[in-house]
Protein backbone atom coordinates (compact mmCIF):
# COMPACT_ATOMS: atom_id res chain seq x y z
CA UNK A 1 0.00 0.00 0.00
CA UNK A 2 1.50 3.69 -1.06
CA UNK A 3 0.76 6.19 0.99
CA UNK A 4 1.15 10.04 -0.30
CA UNK A 5 3.37 12.35 2.24
CA UNK A 6 0.24 14.24 2.87
CA UNK A 7 -1.42 10.77 4.04
CA UNK A 8 1.80 9.73 6.61
CA UNK A 9 1.72 13.32 8.35
CA UNK A 10 -2.32 13.05 8.82
CA UNK A 11 -1.88 9.53 10.33
CA UNK A 12 1.43 10.78 12.86
CA UNK A 13 -0.81 13.78 14.05
CA UNK A 14 -3.50 11.26 14.51
CA UNK A 15 -1.00 9.22 16.65
CA UNK A 16 -0.93 6.31 14.44
CA UNK A 17 2.64 4.83 15.15
CA UNK A 18 2.29 2.14 12.02
CA UNK A 19 2.75 5.30 9.34
CA UNK A 20 6.45 5.11 11.05
CA UNK A 21 6.44 1.83 10.17
CA UNK A 22 5.96 2.58 6.36
CA UNK A 23 8.20 5.56 6.60
CA UNK A 24 10.82 3.13 8.16
CA UNK A 25 10.60 0.32 5.57
CA UNK A 26 9.79 2.73 2.53
CA UNK A 27 13.44 4.89 3.39
CA UNK A 28 15.67 2.58 5.20
CA UNK A 29 17.98 1.93 1.93
CA UNK A 30 18.36 5.38 0.98
CA UNK A 31 19.60 6.24 4.88
CA UNK A 32 21.67 3.01 5.04
CA UNK A 33 23.41 4.05 1.74
CA UNK A 34 23.74 7.71 3.03
CA UNK A 35 26.07 6.24 6.08
CA UNK A 36 27.17 3.01 4.52
CA UNK A 37 29.08 5.36 2.87
CA UNK A 38 30.16 7.31 5.20
CA UNK A 39 32.54 4.95 7.11
CA UNK A 40 29.19 3.99 8.80
CA UNK A 41 27.89 0.52 10.22
CA UNK A 42 24.40 -1.15 9.68
CA UNK A 43 23.84 -0.89 12.70
CA UNK A 44 24.50 2.39 13.49
CA UNK A 45 22.88 3.43 9.79
CA UNK A 46 19.73 1.64 11.52
CA UNK A 47 19.90 3.64 14.69
CA UNK A 48 20.26 6.79 13.14
CA UNK A 49 17.87 6.72 10.77
CA UNK A 50 15.32 5.15 13.62
CA UNK A 51 16.39 8.59 15.55
CA UNK A 52 16.01 10.50 12.39
CA UNK A 53 12.02 8.86 12.25
CA UNK A 54 11.94 9.89 16.25
CA UNK A 55 12.73 13.65 15.40
CA UNK A 56 9.78 13.72 12.18
CA UNK A 57 7.55 12.07 14.66
CA UNK A 58 8.16 14.77 16.79
CA UNK A 59 8.02 17.27 14.25
CA UNK A 60 4.87 16.56 12.00
CA UNK A 61 2.86 16.41 15.66
CA UNK A 62 3.51 20.30 16.09
CA UNK A 63 0.11 21.59 15.33
CA UNK A 64 2.34 24.41 13.54
CA UNK A 65 4.22 21.93 11.03
CA UNK A 66 4.59 22.80 8.04
CA UNK A 67 6.25 20.21 5.43
CA UNK A 68 8.34 22.20 2.82
CA UNK A 69 9.89 19.29 1.15
CA UNK A 70 9.20 15.74 0.62
CA UNK A 71 9.27 13.98 3.67
CA UNK A 72 12.08 11.40 1.92
CA UNK A 73 14.57 14.49 2.14
CA UNK A 74 13.12 15.85 5.71
CA UNK A 75 14.33 12.46 6.68
CA UNK A 76 17.48 12.41 4.66
CA UNK A 77 18.86 16.05 5.63
CA UNK A 78 18.01 15.21 9.42
CA UNK A 79 20.14 11.33 9.19
CA UNK A 80 23.09 13.89 7.46
CA UNK A 81 22.68 16.29 10.63
CA UNK A 82 22.64 13.57 12.87
CA UNK A 83 25.54 10.87 11.40
CA UNK A 84 27.49 14.06 11.32
CA UNK A 85 26.87 15.05 14.92
CA UNK A 86 27.38 11.47 15.70
CA UNK A 87 30.70 11.43 13.92
CA UNK A 88 31.98 14.81 15.83
CA UNK A 89 30.97 13.07 19.01
CA UNK A 90 32.72 10.23 18.44
CA UNK A 91 36.31 11.99 17.12
CA UNK A 92 35.27 14.28 20.33
CA UNK A 93 35.06 11.55 22.67
CA UNK A 94 38.48 9.94 21.48
CA UNK A 95 40.91 12.87 21.84
CA UNK A 96 39.10 13.93 25.25
CA UNK A 97 40.38 12.72 28.00
CA UNK A 98 38.49 9.47 28.52
CA UNK A 99 38.75 8.86 32.11
CA UNK A 100 37.74 12.22 33.11
CA UNK A 101 34.73 11.34 30.16
CA UNK A 102 34.21 8.44 31.70
CA UNK A 103 33.45 9.72 35.34
CA UNK A 104 31.22 12.29 34.53
CA UNK A 105 29.55 9.97 32.33
CA UNK A 106 29.10 7.71 35.52
CA UNK A 107 27.35 10.18 37.82
CA UNK A 108 25.53 11.43 35.50
CA UNK A 109 24.02 7.57 34.66
CA UNK A 110 23.31 7.25 38.02
CA UNK A 111 21.02 9.97 37.98
CA UNK A 112 19.48 9.29 34.51
CA UNK A 113 19.10 5.52 36.15
CA UNK A 114 17.04 6.58 39.26
CA UNK A 115 14.80 8.46 36.89
CA UNK A 116 14.31 6.35 34.20
CA UNK A 117 13.82 3.20 37.32
CA UNK A 118 10.82 5.40 38.70
CA UNK A 119 9.32 5.77 35.37
CA UNK A 120 9.18 2.19 35.08
CA UNK A 121 7.59 2.06 38.22
CA UNK A 122 4.45 3.58 37.33
CA UNK A 123 1.40 2.62 35.86
CA UNK A 124 1.39 1.91 31.78
CA UNK A 125 -1.75 4.29 31.79
CA UNK A 126 0.72 6.81 33.78
CA UNK A 127 3.83 6.17 31.46
CA UNK A 128 1.66 7.32 28.53
CA UNK A 129 -0.26 10.26 29.74
CA UNK A 130 3.16 11.77 30.54
CA UNK A 131 5.12 10.67 27.31
CA UNK A 132 1.97 11.89 24.92
CA UNK A 133 2.07 15.21 27.19
CA UNK A 134 5.93 15.64 27.05
CA UNK A 135 7.29 14.28 24.25
CA UNK A 136 4.30 13.72 21.70
CA UNK A 137 2.83 17.04 22.75
CA UNK A 138 -0.62 16.29 22.09
CA UNK A 139 -3.09 18.62 23.45
CA UNK A 140 -5.23 17.09 26.53
CA UNK A 141 -8.02 16.72 24.30
CA UNK A 142 -6.45 14.44 21.91
CA UNK A 143 -4.51 12.25 25.01
CA UNK A 144 -8.08 12.16 26.42
CA UNK A 145 -9.57 10.28 23.11
CA UNK A 146 -6.38 8.24 22.72
CA UNK A 147 -6.81 7.24 26.19
CA UNK A 148 -10.28 6.46 26.14
CA UNK A 149 -11.33 9.11 28.73
CA UNK A 150 -14.00 11.25 29.88
CA UNK A 151 -13.04 14.28 28.85
CA UNK A 152 -9.81 16.65 28.79
CA UNK A 153 -10.46 17.92 32.50
CA UNK A 154 -10.27 14.12 33.35
CA UNK A 155 -6.82 13.91 31.18
CA UNK A 156 -5.51 16.88 32.94
CA UNK A 157 -5.93 15.38 36.31
CA UNK A 158 -4.76 12.24 35.69
CA UNK A 159 -1.74 13.80 33.92
CA UNK A 160 -0.85 15.97 37.02
CA UNK A 161 -1.41 12.74 39.31
CA UNK A 162 1.07 11.06 37.23
CA UNK A 163 4.13 13.77 37.41
CA UNK A 164 3.37 14.36 41.04
CA UNK A 165 3.89 10.20 41.91
CA UNK A 166 6.79 10.54 39.52
CA UNK A 167 8.46 13.82 41.26
CA UNK A 168 7.79 12.24 44.94
CA UNK A 169 9.28 8.70 43.56
CA UNK A 170 12.24 10.68 42.47
CA UNK A 171 12.65 12.53 45.57
CA UNK A 172 12.51 9.61 47.79
CA UNK A 173 15.24 8.16 46.04
CA UNK A 174 17.36 11.60 45.97
CA UNK A 175 17.37 14.55 47.95
CA UNK A 176 18.03 17.73 46.21
CA UNK A 177 21.15 17.82 47.79
CA UNK A 178 22.59 15.55 45.97
CA UNK A 179 21.77 16.80 42.90
CA UNK A 180 23.64 20.55 44.27
CA UNK A 181 27.49 18.71 43.78
CA UNK A 182 26.67 18.00 40.03
CA UNK B 1 8.61 35.42 45.70
CA UNK B 2 8.70 31.89 48.25
CA UNK B 3 11.34 29.08 46.88
CA UNK B 4 7.57 27.50 46.28
CA UNK B 5 5.99 30.29 43.73
CA UNK B 6 9.48 29.80 42.07
CA UNK B 7 8.92 25.90 42.07
CA UNK B 8 5.41 26.66 40.61
CA UNK B 9 7.27 28.88 37.77
CA UNK B 10 9.86 25.73 36.60
CA UNK B 11 6.21 23.99 36.68
CA UNK B 12 5.10 26.43 34.14
CA UNK B 13 8.24 26.68 32.14
CA UNK B 14 8.16 22.72 31.36
CA UNK B 15 4.43 22.90 30.65
CA UNK B 16 5.12 25.50 28.13
CA UNK B 17 2.89 27.99 29.42
CA UNK B 18 5.32 30.71 31.46
CA UNK B 19 4.60 34.33 30.77
CA UNK B 20 8.23 35.77 29.26
CA UNK B 21 8.41 38.13 32.40
CA UNK B 22 8.41 35.41 35.01
CA UNK B 23 10.82 33.52 32.35
CA UNK B 24 13.14 36.48 32.78
CA UNK B 25 12.78 36.06 36.86
CA UNK B 26 13.22 32.60 37.08
CA UNK B 27 16.54 32.66 34.58
CA UNK B 28 17.44 34.93 37.14
CA UNK B 29 16.99 32.93 40.20
CA UNK B 30 18.25 30.18 38.72
CA UNK B 31 21.48 31.84 38.75
CA UNK B 32 22.08 33.43 42.05
CA UNK B 33 19.95 30.00 44.20
CA UNK B 34 21.35 27.11 44.20
CA UNK B 35 18.14 25.04 45.43
CA UNK B 36 16.07 26.58 42.74
CA UNK B 37 18.74 25.76 40.27
CA UNK B 38 18.78 22.20 41.62
CA UNK B 39 14.78 21.51 41.14
CA UNK B 40 14.74 22.91 37.60
CA UNK B 41 17.51 20.23 37.01
CA UNK B 42 15.75 17.70 38.23
CA UNK B 43 12.73 18.73 36.60
CA UNK B 44 14.62 18.97 33.34
CA UNK B 45 15.73 15.28 34.09
CA UNK B 46 12.62 14.24 34.24
CA UNK B 47 10.88 15.34 31.48
CA UNK B 48 14.13 14.56 29.70
CA UNK B 49 13.87 10.91 31.13
CA UNK B 50 10.28 10.28 29.88
CA UNK B 51 11.04 11.45 26.63
CA UNK B 52 13.87 9.13 26.65
CA UNK B 53 11.40 6.07 27.84
CA UNK B 54 9.12 7.29 24.74
CA UNK B 55 12.14 7.56 22.26
CA UNK B 56 13.13 4.40 23.21
CA UNK B 57 9.26 2.61 22.92
CA UNK B 58 9.26 3.80 19.56
CA UNK B 59 12.98 2.93 18.67
CA UNK B 60 12.28 -0.74 19.93
CA UNK B 61 8.86 -0.73 17.60
CA UNK B 62 11.31 0.11 14.72
CA UNK B 63 13.84 -2.40 15.67
CA UNK B 64 11.57 -5.15 15.80
CA UNK B 65 10.79 -4.51 12.40
CA UNK B 66 12.22 -7.21 9.95
CA UNK B 67 14.04 -5.97 7.29
CA UNK B 68 15.58 -7.57 4.25
CA UNK B 69 19.17 -8.23 4.57
CA UNK B 70 21.60 -5.36 3.22
CA UNK B 71 22.25 -7.15 0.21
CA UNK B 72 19.31 -6.07 -1.58
CA UNK B 73 20.20 -2.21 -0.46
CA UNK B 74 22.08 -1.83 -4.18
CA UNK B 75 19.76 -3.07 -6.14
CA UNK B 76 16.29 -2.94 -4.65
CA UNK B 77 13.63 0.64 -5.17
CA UNK B 78 11.07 1.78 -2.94
CA UNK B 79 9.12 3.19 -5.69
CA UNK B 80 8.57 0.47 -8.18
CA UNK B 81 6.88 2.61 -10.67
CA UNK B 82 9.84 5.07 -10.69
CA UNK B 83 12.19 2.20 -10.58
CA UNK B 84 11.04 1.00 -13.89
CA UNK B 85 11.61 4.68 -15.17
CA UNK B 86 14.89 4.82 -13.28
CA UNK B 87 15.58 1.33 -15.23
CA UNK B 88 15.00 2.98 -18.56
CA UNK B 89 16.90 6.37 -18.49
CA UNK B 90 19.61 4.68 -16.21
CA UNK B 91 20.39 1.91 -19.02
CA UNK B 92 20.17 4.68 -21.69
CA UNK B 93 22.59 6.64 -19.99
CA UNK B 94 24.66 3.67 -19.42
CA UNK B 95 24.25 2.07 -22.71
CA UNK B 96 24.97 5.72 -24.53
CA UNK B 97 28.31 5.71 -21.91
CA UNK B 98 29.39 2.29 -22.46
CA UNK B 99 29.01 2.81 -26.13
CA UNK B 100 30.43 6.17 -26.37
CA UNK B 101 33.95 4.64 -24.44
CA UNK B 102 34.32 1.95 -26.88
CA UNK B 103 33.63 4.01 -30.12
CA UNK B 104 36.59 1.83 -31.73
CA UNK B 105 34.62 -1.13 -30.97
CA UNK B 106 31.90 -3.44 -33.12
CA UNK B 107 29.51 -1.91 -31.63
CA UNK B 108 27.20 -5.34 -30.73
CA UNK B 109 23.32 -5.53 -31.27
CA UNK B 110 21.56 -4.32 -28.24
CA UNK B 111 17.99 -5.61 -27.32
CA UNK B 112 16.81 -2.46 -25.09
CA UNK B 113 13.37 -3.98 -24.32
CA UNK B 114 14.36 -7.34 -23.49
CA UNK B 115 17.08 -5.46 -20.98
CA UNK B 116 13.98 -3.52 -19.40
CA UNK B 117 11.80 -6.25 -18.61
CA UNK B 118 14.64 -8.03 -16.90
CA UNK B 119 14.63 -4.79 -14.68
CA UNK B 120 11.23 -4.49 -14.33
CA UNK B 121 10.78 -8.00 -12.86
CA UNK B 122 14.17 -7.10 -9.97
CA UNK B 123 12.36 -7.74 -6.59
CA UNK B 124 11.30 -4.96 -4.90
CA UNK B 125 10.73 -4.15 -1.21
CA UNK B 126 6.99 -3.13 -1.33
CA UNK B 127 4.81 -4.33 -4.32
CA UNK B 128 3.49 -1.54 -6.72
CA UNK B 129 1.37 -1.34 -9.61
CA UNK B 130 2.78 -3.22 -12.75
CA UNK B 131 3.50 -0.29 -15.64
CA UNK B 132 3.60 -0.47 -19.13
CA UNK B 133 7.08 -1.22 -20.42
CA UNK B 134 9.08 1.24 -21.39
CA UNK B 135 10.27 1.98 -24.60
CA UNK B 136 13.58 3.80 -25.46
CA UNK B 137 14.92 4.07 -28.99
CA UNK B 138 17.84 5.10 -30.14
CA UNK B 139 17.40 6.69 -33.80
CA UNK B 140 19.09 5.15 -36.90
CA UNK B 141 21.36 7.56 -38.41
CA UNK B 142 22.00 7.03 -42.25
CA UNK B 143 24.92 4.43 -42.60
CA UNK B 144 26.33 2.26 -44.65
CA UNK B 145 26.49 -0.23 -41.93
CA UNK B 146 24.33 -3.27 -42.04
CA UNK B 147 24.74 -4.36 -38.52
CA UNK B 148 21.28 -4.75 -36.87
CA UNK B 149 22.27 -2.49 -34.07
CA UNK B 150 19.31 -0.03 -32.70
CA UNK B 151 21.65 2.37 -30.89
CA UNK B 152 23.84 3.57 -33.47
CA UNK B 153 26.57 5.60 -32.59
CA UNK B 154 28.98 7.48 -35.22
CA UNK B 155 32.93 8.01 -34.40
CA UNK B 156 33.57 12.01 -34.09
CA UNK B 157 36.05 13.35 -36.18
CA UNK B 158 35.32 17.09 -36.82
CA UNK B 159 35.53 19.58 -33.84
CA UNK B 160 32.10 19.89 -33.59
CA UNK B 161 29.98 16.58 -34.74
CA UNK B 162 27.29 15.26 -34.46
CA UNK B 163 27.99 11.78 -31.78
CA UNK B 164 24.19 10.17 -31.22
CA UNK B 165 20.67 11.28 -31.32
CA UNK B 166 18.23 9.21 -29.09
CA UNK B 167 15.21 9.49 -27.81
CA UNK B 168 14.54 9.46 -24.07
CA UNK B 169 11.43 10.13 -21.40
CA UNK B 170 12.48 12.48 -18.61
CA UNK B 171 11.99 10.63 -15.32
CA UNK B 172 9.35 12.00 -13.10
CA UNK B 173 8.75 12.55 -9.66
CA UNK B 174 5.91 12.30 -7.77
CA UNK B 175 5.15 16.46 -6.70
CA UNK B 176 2.54 17.84 -4.62
CA UNK B 177 0.08 18.00 -7.27
CA UNK B 178 0.02 14.73 -7.37
CA UNK B 179 -0.56 14.28 -3.40
CA UNK B 180 -3.57 16.73 -3.99
CA UNK B 181 -4.42 13.80 -6.67
CA UNK B 182 -4.31 11.01 -4.51
CA UNK B 183 -6.19 13.23 -2.04
CA UNK B 184 -9.79 11.19 -0.92
CA UNK B 185 -8.91 8.59 -3.23
CA UNK B 186 -9.35 4.99 -1.61
CA UNK B 187 -6.17 2.62 -1.41
CA UNK B 188 -7.33 0.74 -4.72
CA UNK B 189 -7.49 3.45 -7.02
CA UNK B 190 -4.69 5.39 -5.66
CA UNK B 191 -2.84 2.17 -7.97
CA UNK B 192 -4.35 3.22 -11.56
CA UNK B 193 -4.08 7.19 -10.79
CA UNK B 194 -0.35 6.53 -10.58
CA UNK B 195 0.17 4.17 -13.71
CA UNK B 196 -2.07 6.67 -15.26
CA UNK B 197 -0.14 9.77 -14.17
CA UNK B 198 3.34 7.83 -15.27
CA UNK B 199 1.34 7.30 -18.81
CA UNK B 200 0.37 10.76 -19.41
CA UNK B 201 4.28 11.73 -19.04
CA UNK B 202 5.67 9.09 -21.03
CA UNK B 203 3.75 10.98 -24.02
CA UNK B 204 6.82 13.84 -23.62
CA UNK B 205 9.92 12.21 -25.68
CA UNK B 206 13.04 14.52 -25.41
CA UNK B 207 15.50 13.57 -28.46
CA UNK B 208 18.87 14.22 -27.38
CA UNK B 209 21.73 14.95 -29.72
CA UNK B 210 25.29 15.24 -28.83
CA UNK B 211 27.95 17.26 -29.38
CA UNK B 212 32.01 17.91 -28.72
CA UNK B 213 32.63 20.79 -25.95
CA UNK B 214 32.40 24.53 -27.38
CA UNK B 215 35.49 25.60 -24.90
CA UNK B 216 37.32 23.67 -22.56
CA UNK B 217 36.75 20.20 -21.54
CA UNK B 218 34.92 20.15 -18.62
CA UNK B 219 32.21 22.76 -20.26
CA UNK B 220 28.85 22.00 -20.69
CA UNK B 221 26.24 23.72 -23.11
CA UNK B 222 23.25 22.90 -24.13
CA UNK B 223 19.94 24.49 -26.17
CA UNK B 224 16.67 23.19 -26.01
CA UNK B 225 13.33 23.49 -27.92
CA UNK B 226 10.64 21.64 -29.26
CA UNK B 227 10.97 18.75 -26.84
CA UNK B 228 14.96 18.39 -28.60
CA UNK B 229 17.67 18.85 -26.42
CA UNK B 230 21.27 19.22 -27.75
CA UNK B 231 23.89 18.84 -25.34
CA UNK B 232 27.56 20.07 -25.88
CA UNK B 233 30.56 18.26 -24.14
CA UNK B 234 32.20 15.55 -22.71
CA UNK B 235 29.28 13.05 -21.37
CA UNK B 236 31.40 10.29 -21.88
CA UNK B 237 33.10 9.96 -18.37
CA UNK B 238 29.92 9.23 -16.27
CA UNK B 239 26.86 8.53 -17.23
CA UNK B 240 23.81 10.99 -17.00
CA UNK B 241 20.32 11.28 -16.44
CA UNK B 242 17.38 13.88 -17.40
CA UNK B 243 15.08 14.10 -14.90
CA UNK B 244 11.50 16.05 -15.59
CA UNK B 245 9.67 17.65 -11.90
CA UNK B 246 6.67 17.89 -12.01
CA UNK B 247 5.43 21.08 -9.82
CA UNK B 248 1.91 22.41 -9.64
CA UNK B 249 1.08 22.35 -13.41
CA UNK B 250 4.64 23.37 -14.15
CA UNK B 251 7.41 20.95 -15.76
CA UNK B 252 10.97 21.53 -15.25
CA UNK B 253 13.91 19.14 -17.33
CA UNK B 254 16.96 18.57 -14.91
CA UNK B 255 20.06 17.19 -15.87
CA UNK B 256 21.88 15.09 -13.55
CA UNK B 257 25.89 14.50 -14.71
CA UNK B 258 28.96 13.56 -12.27
CA UNK B 259 27.32 14.85 -9.03
CA UNK B 260 25.92 17.61 -10.25
CA UNK B 261 21.95 18.63 -11.33
CA UNK B 262 21.86 21.13 -13.85
CA UNK B 263 18.41 23.37 -15.00
CA UNK B 264 17.54 22.57 -18.19
CA UNK B 265 15.31 25.50 -19.53
CA UNK B 266 12.59 25.33 -21.88
CA UNK B 267 12.96 27.18 -25.50
CA UNK B 268 16.74 27.86 -25.27
CA UNK B 269 17.42 28.15 -28.69
CA UNK B 270 21.00 29.78 -28.39
CA UNK B 271 23.58 27.73 -27.06
CA UNK B 272 23.51 28.28 -23.03
CA UNK B 273 26.24 27.03 -20.65
CA UNK B 274 24.71 24.17 -18.27
CA UNK B 275 23.83 26.72 -15.20
CA UNK B 276 24.35 24.05 -11.88
CA UNK B 277 21.00 23.70 -9.81
CA UNK B 278 21.80 25.74 -6.58
CA UNK B 279 18.58 25.01 -4.08
CA UNK B 280 20.21 22.24 -2.20
CA UNK B 281 16.91 20.65 -0.98
CA UNK B 282 15.75 20.51 -4.90
CA UNK B 283 18.94 19.07 -5.57
CA UNK B 284 19.06 16.38 -2.76
CA UNK B 285 15.37 15.35 -3.85
CA UNK B 286 17.07 14.48 -7.24
CA UNK B 287 20.00 13.25 -6.68
CA UNK B 288 17.82 10.89 -4.03
CA UNK B 289 15.27 10.05 -6.85
CA UNK B 290 18.25 9.13 -9.31
CA UNK B 291 19.99 7.59 -6.45
CA UNK B 292 17.02 5.16 -5.95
Amino acid sequence: MKLTDSQVIQRIKLGDESALDYLYKQHYKMMLRMILRNNGTEQEALDIFQDALIVFWQKAMDANFELSSKISTYLFSVCKNLWRKELERKKKFEDSDKEESEYNQLENQEMVKIIHDCINELGDSCKQILSYHYFDGLSMDQIAKKMGLANSDTAKTKRYKCKKRLDDLIRSRYQASDFLDQ
Amino acid sequence: MSETNYFRLIEAFFEGNISPADKAMLEAKIKSDPLVRAEFDLQNNIVKGISNARKLELKSRLASIDLPTSTGILTGSGVKWLAGTVAGVTLFGSVLYWSLISFDNNIKPIDIKINQELAFKQPSLIDFPQLPKEEIKFEEEKSNEKTPTKARISKVNNAVAKEVTAKVQPQSLISYEDDKLFTNQNEEELENIASREIAHNRVDKTEIEFFDALKEENSFHYRYYNSKLYLYGDFKKMPYQIIELNDKGKKQLFLSHDENVYIIKDNTTEITELRKLQDEILKTEIQLIVEE
